[in-house]
């Protein structure tokens, strides 16, 4: 059974339609790039995916659960972990104070838990200390641990926002442009530690750019333009696709329409 | 290493008492009329501001704390002079009843961003006041007086302004306590997520709404609770207590002292504040004028309020670095 399984999922914004019919499937362990030229309405798939917006029509289904509608924290309590393509911080607070927002969603302790310092409480602090400690090692982050986040290098604000979700059990992983002011070093480090994520069972859907980086990570890309889906394949069937090609470098004389 | 929670240590912990005891002995033997009164206020203020700031830590900008010093204080008066409550049962039921309007109007209002929020939050505490001074029940622009004085309780006394010096730092330890181990534990660290990004913090399940809702109640039983006290204590209410001035006053206490602390901003602000206020009152006229003119040069010199001047101190002396910004 798919992990996720979208259908005909739509948006428009007035009249423009971002997002026009799209169908996507992802498996389980898979990782599937998506891909298109700027403004093809990758993001607003996101959004929607995610809870941000509200489809117009079409539904999200998560391990055949509807999840159409629900809100961005309780689509994140159910297993899928998302980035921002904007890099999106925590302003005032220290890389390790950050990575504990996102252990929050699995302690049961509530309010008066805290208020009141019970063990049960104080057991989950520690447990959330302990998984930042791993988290901070897998993700290369020790060394920032007590920087405030928003003094960090552009990069490793963009690592740190992965860290975060990873902080508590993730089903799926959804990445909006994770390699976006990472220098090359960096991006083969992320990388890798993705095709890591990957071994322990986390499906990734990643929108991203870099096409090299996209080819050599992905098992399956999508390809979207003007909200609709074009193309869909392994890395090497897109990277013949014509569709795909024009998408991207505009038709050749004499051949428009020919696909 | 530094572990998830910040402990207090045991000396911390007997010094806070002794300075308590040692307040209450001085107060009980020392203390001036006059300034037994500026120790009311500061207490009472200090209570308050600590109510704004923690609204202020999920990201909103509250402009109108005076509407639950408004209700627990008509609350209070209501409970007391029509119902014959006793006075403990109408401060603790006035607090409740503060805390389920907030409840309420929260979930609406909290949904507002920014300076739509600050409006809002200005607007509701204009209605409420403004319908009680059209409401005959509730004495209309006239107010509610004559409350009772409440019974003593032990060797407190409440005809005298010492007994209600101890009721309203006891107000404060209360709220102080809350809030200080509010900010020091996940709670804290989760309104600060919030307010400095909702969405991000959404991504994360945690719901910008609860957590709003959750600080907007809390901040409205102690501010409720320091006005149901203070409408008995003044033993008479009316609608003219509780204009936009006071929500000002809110503001400018935890302003003055800090917005870093929710606990000891407000606590320095409000002594700051009150002495000024209750000194200036010998310079006719030039009261409003010098208030302004404090705000001004703390802002300007300090803008991180006086509880950066602690700062400042312990890096003289080599203590803790003051973290960057």
């Amino acid at each position: 059974m798919s992990l996720i399984e979208i259908t005909n999922l739509s948006k428009s914004f007035g009249g423009n339609k971002a997002v026009d019919g799209v169908d996507i499937e992802i498996h389980s362990g898979e990782i599937v790039g998506l891909v298109g030229p700027n403004g093809a309405g990758k993001s607003t798939i996101f959004n929607l995916i995610t809870g941000f917006l509200r489809p117009d029509n079409g539904r999200v289904r998560l391990k055949g659960e509807n999840i159409t509608g629900l809100r961005p924290d309780q689509i994140a309590k159910k297993g899928i972990g998302r980035t921002f393509q904007l890099t999106l911080l925590f302003h005032g607070q220290t890389t390790r104070e950050s990575l504990y927002a996102g252990h929050v969603r699995v302690e049961k302790t509530g309010f008066w838990q805290a208020l009141f310092d019970t063990s049960a409480y104080r057991e989950e602090r520690k447990q959330a200390f302990e998984r930042s400690q791993e988290v901070l090692t897998f993700m290369g982050l020790a060394e920032w641990q007590d920087t405030l986040v928003n003094v960090l290098p552009c990069g490793i604000q963009r690592f740190l926002g992965i860290a975060q979700v990873i902080m508590s059990p993730v089903d799926v992983l959804l990445l909006d442009e994770p390699l976006t002011g990472m220098n090359e070093e960096e991006i083969s480090g992320l990388l890798d530690r993705l095709k890591k994520l990957q071994s322990q069972g986390v499906s990734i859907l990643i929108i991203e750019h870099h096409m090299k980086a996209v080819m050599t990570l992905c098992d399956r890309i999508i390809v979207v333009n003007f909200g609709k889906k074009i193309a869909e394949g392994t890395p090497e069937e897109i990277s013949r696709n014509p569709a795909v090609i024009e998408a991207y470098l505009g038709c050749k004389r004499g051949t428009a329409g020919a696909s | 290493m530094k572990m998830t929670l910040t402990k207090t240590s045991p000396a911390m912990k007997v010094l806070t008492a002794v300075l308590i005891l040692g307040f209450i002995a001085f107060a009980h033997t020392f203390l001036p009329h006059r300034w037994q009164h500026i120790c009311i206020m500061w207490a009472i203020w200090s209570t308050v501001g600590m109510g704004w700031l923690v609204i202020l830590r999920v990201g909103q900008f509250s402009a109108g704390q005076a509407v639950f010093l408004c209700i627990g204080g008509y609350a209070a008066g209501v409970l007391m002079l029509k119902l014959n409550a006793p006075f403990w049962v109408a401060l603790v039921l006035s607090a409740i009843f503060c805390s389920v309007v907030a409840l309420i109007v929260g979930a609406i209002i909290l949904r507002l961003k920014g300076l739509y929020f600050l409006v809002i939050s200005l607007v509701f505490s204009e209605i409420v006041r403004l319908t009680i001074a059209a409401t005959d029940y509730l004495g209309a622009s006239e107010g509610l007086w004559d409350m009772p004085i409440p019974k003593k309780i032990g060797p407190v006394v409440f005809s005298t302004k010492q007994g209600w010096l101890y009721l309203f730092v006891f107000i404060l330890i209360l709220a102080a306590l809350t809030f200080w181990r509010m900010e020091n534990s996940r709670t804290g660290k989760i309104y600060a997520y919030i307010g400095a990004s909702p969405d991000l913090a959404q991504s994360f399940g945690l719901y910008f709404m609860k957590y709003r809702v959750q600080a907007y109640v809390i901040s409205a039983f102690f501010t409720g609770l320091v006005g149901a006290a203070l409408a008995v204590y003044l033993g008479a209410i009316n609608p003219e207590g509780f204009t936009f001035y006071y929500s000002l006053v809110a503001q400018i206490v935890a302003i003055l002292g800090g917005v870093g602390s929710i606990v000891w901003g407000p606590l320095l602000g409000s002594l700051l504040y009150n002495v000024f206020d209750e000194y200036l009152v010998y310079i006719p006229g030039a009261r409003s004028l010098l208030m302004g003119l404090l705000l001004i040069a703390v802002i300007f010199f300090l803008p991180e309020g006086l509880i950066s001047l602690k700062n400042s101190f312990l890096k003289k002396k080599g203590g803790n670095p003051v973290v960057p910004h």
